[in-house]
């Protein structure tokens, strides 16, 4: 069996499509390309990331001395949602989908994704779903304002005077929008991990990034539909008297809550195993050594999807129709395979040979502060420790000690280790260090201090509060350090645009690496491989490196004793 | 290897340090405050406190073992080979498996039977039962139909919070209800909170300790005001509380009947001008009702709170303006009204 490369190889030079060269912009338009979707996915969703942060510094500021009125409430509410929606549906979740569409092929020696033209799709229905949400603010009422939760009965038709009309709508139908495009990416990434791998590329050799974007794609593909549905009833309840989720009319408060949960806790694992993969990849490579305990690693990373569907009500605790018991018990059952992850990070690092360039340093920041969102957990696990942490800033802070200090250091890890690959240029490594210690200090400084806002009984999405000894200062100190992460982004931009043009020239293999993208050219051609390794092991890079660095030695050792030269 | 990782390597222990002792000077204060006032609250603060202790140690060891390998396996120049290439252990995996999930089996054990005895209360006679009501936006508590506590009206454009009281050392029940969105009934100094959900009643049971006042405040988002739905639970003796029960009864709804009652609806508010009529015995009522819009209202005259089907009423809900009717003479007792649009606005009908 010929490899596609060399299939595409032969062709790619003289092809029709090739010989006239498109202006970038309707390049980019047009493309099929895995690589340039996957760049554009990073630049969006990079951008949302930027958009976000701009509501959550608006929230910052209002809360940051009592009586804030810098925004009126029902503004505040819209710039709670706001900076929740963006950041879960259009700044998380397409991040790591726009990293898995560029690394997943290359991971797995293919082509491209298995389904190129939805590919480009999937990723154009996002800036539609963007839109569509944000264009709220120009309608009666403005931005959608009831949490990303969107609870009902208060998202439903009877509260039209309190919730913002069409607002809301737009954010259920550009919710659906988004929720559909990261179906199709989940198809689509199952197909080509199942069916695109290279000769030799069992499972059980594919890098465990790929691994955990495949169990990332079936928790999408499961989940994501009853979302939409449940999107599509509160629709269906706004604007055609559904009477779904409105008690007053026949309908059932809590079912919406059932819904939105069995979607969203997996969202959560949507949100952190990538960065689980990421993680994977970067610790073994800076330590010189393969990943401790593969298989158990991978298996800990199933357990964790299949466990994911089973607990979604630890989020409706209080609310007194839940089966407390079941789904206490199959929350803590999560930290077991947890767990499994972090003593197999931490036994990657034992006796390794440790060196600390970026990505490796975010990892570690990574390790330490998901770590503190692990252990926050298993706090809110259990029934009644939820019942005084519940709607607190407590769990704020641990939603932001799970998705920032987890997904979003992780996000920058994986900025640090692949932008030589698509540019094939480093990013500046001071710089990095610059944004790594105000990005640490920063997130630290806004979202430990929610911990004890929660036990002193500060509730979340309060637009307001009297003055109170014990919440100003540290509320104050919350503020201080969201305007820190907020200045953190600046090195990091700065790095970016500059180093695309002038950062050190990296080469194919810079880190040296373990897995298949590190083998082609860096940026990698539009067929991505000229060539493909035998595929022996889950590091295949590394096994050509030491094939290569044995050639050598036996050449060097021939030469100086021609007697045992082989004949 | 490149130059980029060697130069590096030198201050690799810097940015793990920092981050621990930052860490551990915040984690420290956020054991304090888990003090509580009632019965429940303290078996949640003795667990939390356990489940902490277990944190901090996870805490420190896993950060702990992170620092100590970043510090103790840095690459030296000297390191041309490759490190031994561990690939797994499976005796490893099952430790680390099997460890972890007895801590977890039982933290869940722990977990189980405090979940059995928080806002749990055994019956006793007597017991007092607070029906919790909340609304956009605020609260009212009714005392089994006796009296109902509501907030002052809006002063100076702000919202009053309303004041319930409860006995001290005596079980207390709670149940909550609410007739439009999701509420959350939250005293913070009683580490509890639970949800005030439309179409069901909630309940729970707890007991005071000490006589205080107490803040609270709703917890589930529920639009606009969500933020100003505080109220205050202020916790006295027996003999105080039946004091304070007497007078809100006698409050409630007592004085001259008269044959011409009163009430109104301020602008933009739902709420009547006043909880209470009384009329008397035997004689039919004329009754005047101005509503100072927008919103619908009437006032409904009915048996009772369980009981709402109307004896009579002043006629079909308007958004503005003056309705007159007659009310039918009723035998002395106590009877109900309220707003056929807003079962929230209600009130006593005291005939005698």
């Amino acid at each position: 069996m010929t490899t596609h490369a060399e299939n595409i190889g032969a062709v790619s030079s003289k092809h029709p499509v090739m010989a006239k060269k498109p202006s970038p912009i309707m390049d980019y338009l047009t493309t099929t390309d895995h690589k340039k979707i996957g760049v554009m996915y990073l630049w969006f969703s990079f951008g949302m990331f930027l958009v976000g942060g701009l509501f959550a510094l608006i929230v910052r500021t209002q809360l940051a001395t009592a009586d804030g009125s810098f925004v009126d409430k029902d503004r505040y509410n819209q710039m709670f949602t706001m900076h929740g929606s963006i950041m879960l549906f259009l700044f998380i979740i397409p991040m790591w989908s726009g990293w898995g569409n560029y690394i997943v092929p290359l991971q797995i020696g293919a082509l491209d994704m298995a389904f190129p033209r939805i590919n480009a799709l999937s990723f154009w229905l996002l800036p539609v779903g963007a839109v569509t949400i944000l264009s709220g603010y120009f309608t009666k009422g403005g931005w959608a304002a009831n949490g990303w939760t969107a609870y009902q009965p208060i998202s439903g038709a009877h509260q039209a005077a309190q919730s913002p009309g069409t607002g809301m709508d737009l954010w259920l139908i550009g919710v659906l929008i988004i929720t559909i495009a990261s179906s199709l990416g989940a198809i689509n990434f199952l197909v080509t991990i199942f069916k695109m791998r290279a000769p030799g590329m069992t499972m059980f050799r594919m890098p465990v990034f790929t691994w955990n974007i495949a169990v990332t794609s079936i928790l999408a593909l499961l989940a994501a539909p009853v979302l939409m549905s449940a999107l599509s009833m509160a629709f269906i309840d706004r604007n055609y008297g559904g009477s779904i989720f409105d008690p007053n009319t026949g309908g059932n408060a809590i079912l919406w809550q059932n819904l939105f949960w069995f979607y969203s806790h997996p969202a959560v694992y949507i949100m952190i195993l990538p960065a689980f993969g990421l993680i994977s990849e970067v610790l073994p490579v800076f330590s010189r050594k393969p990943l401790f305990g593969y298989k158990a690693f991978v298996f800990a990373t199933m357990a964790i999807g299949a466990l994911g569907f089973s607990v979604w009500a630890h989020h409706m605790f209080t609310t007194g129709a839940v089966l407390l018991g079941f789904f206490a018990f199959m929350t803590s059952l999560i930290a077991i395979p947890t767990g499994v992850k972090f003593f197999n990070w931490l036994a990657t690092l034992w006796r390794g040979q440790l060196s600390f360039p970026t990505p490796m340093v975010f990892a570690l920041g990574f390790l330490s502060m998901f770590l503190i969102g692990g252990i926050n957990g298993m706090f809110t696990a259990q029934p009644p420790i939820d019942y005084a942490l519940h709607d607190t800033y407590w769990v704020v802070a641990h939603i932001h000690y799970v998705l920032f200090g987890g997904s979003v250091f992780a996000v920058y890890a994986a900025f640090y280790f692949w932008f030589p690959k698509l540019t094939g240029r480093f990013l500046d490594e001071r710089l990095g260090y610059i944004h790594f210690a105000l990005t640490f200090l920063g997130f630290n400084l806004t979202f430990f201090p929610m911990h004890m806002l929660g036990l002193a009984g500060m509730p979340r999405r309060i637009a307001q509060y009297a003055q109170n000894d014990q919440w100003e200062p540290l509320n104050l100190v919350a503020t201080v350090g969201a305007f820190l992460i907020a200045v953190s982004t600046l090195p990091f931009i700065y790095n970016v645009l500059r180093s695309m043009k002038h950062g050190a020239p990296a080469g194919s293999d810079p880190w040296e690496a373990n897995s298949l993208e590190w083998w082609t050219t860096s940026p990698p051609p539009v067929y991505n491989f000229a060539s493909l390794p035998p595929i022996r092991s889950e590091r295949p890079v590394l096994d050509m490196r030491l094939e290569a660095q044995a050639r050598d030695r036996l050449a060097a050792e021939t030469k100086l004793d021609p007697g045992t030269a082989p004949a | 290897m490149r130059p980029l990782g060697r130069r590096r390597s030198g201050k690799s222990g810097l940015p793990g340090v920092r981050l621990l002792a930052i860490a551990a000077f915040l984690l420290l204060p956020a054991c304090a405050s888990t003090d509580s006032v009632t019965s429940s609250g303290r078996e949640i603060g003795t667990f939390y406190n356990f489940v902490f202790f277990i944190a901090l140690v996870v805490f420190v060891g896993v950060n702990g073992a992170l620092l100590y390998f970043v510090a103790k396996y840095r690459r030296k120049p000297t390191d041309v080979d490759m490190p031994p290439q561990v690939h797994g252990s499976t005796v490893a995996e099952i430790t680390w498996t099997v460890i972890p999930a007895l801590v977890v089996f039982g933290l869940f054990a722990m977990s189980w039977t405090t979940m059995q005895s928080v806002g749990n209360e055994k019956d006793e006679p007597g017991m007092v039962v607070v029906n919790v009501q909340g609304y956009q936006w605020n609260w009212q508590f009714n005392y089994g139909g006796d009296f109902t506590v509501k907030a002052p009206p809006i002063k100076d454009g702000k919202q009053q919070f309303p004041e319930l009281q409860v006995p001290i050392n005596e079980p207390v029940r709670f149940v909550l209800t609410s007739d439009n969105v999701i509420h959350s009934f939250y005293v913070p100094d009683t580490l509890f909170k639970m949800d005030v959900v439309p179409g069901r009643a909630n309940e729970f049971e707890t007991r005071f300790d000490a006589s205080a006042v107490y803040k609270g405040q709703c917890a589930e988002f529920c639009g606009t005001q969500h933020s100003a739905m505080n109220f205050t639970l202020k916790a006295v003796p027996r003999k105080d509380f039946d004091a304070w029960v007497k007078d809100s009864k006698a409050k409630a709804c007592a004085g001259e009947p008269s044959e011409t009652l009163e009430i109104a609806a301020p602008q933009g508010q739902i709420a009547f001008d006043k909880d209470c009529l009384v009329a008397p015995a035997g004689k039919p009522v004329n009754i005047t009702f101005n509503n100072g819009g927008p919103e619908l209202h009437n006032v409904v005259l009915a048996e009772s709170q369980a009981n709402p089907a109307p004896i009579a009423q002043t006629g079909k809900p308007i958004p503005a303006g003056q309705q007159t009717a007659v009310f039918p003479a009723q035998p002395a007792g106590k009877k109900f009204f309220y707003c056929l649009v807003h079962p929230v606005m209600n009130g006593t009908y005291t005939v005698q």
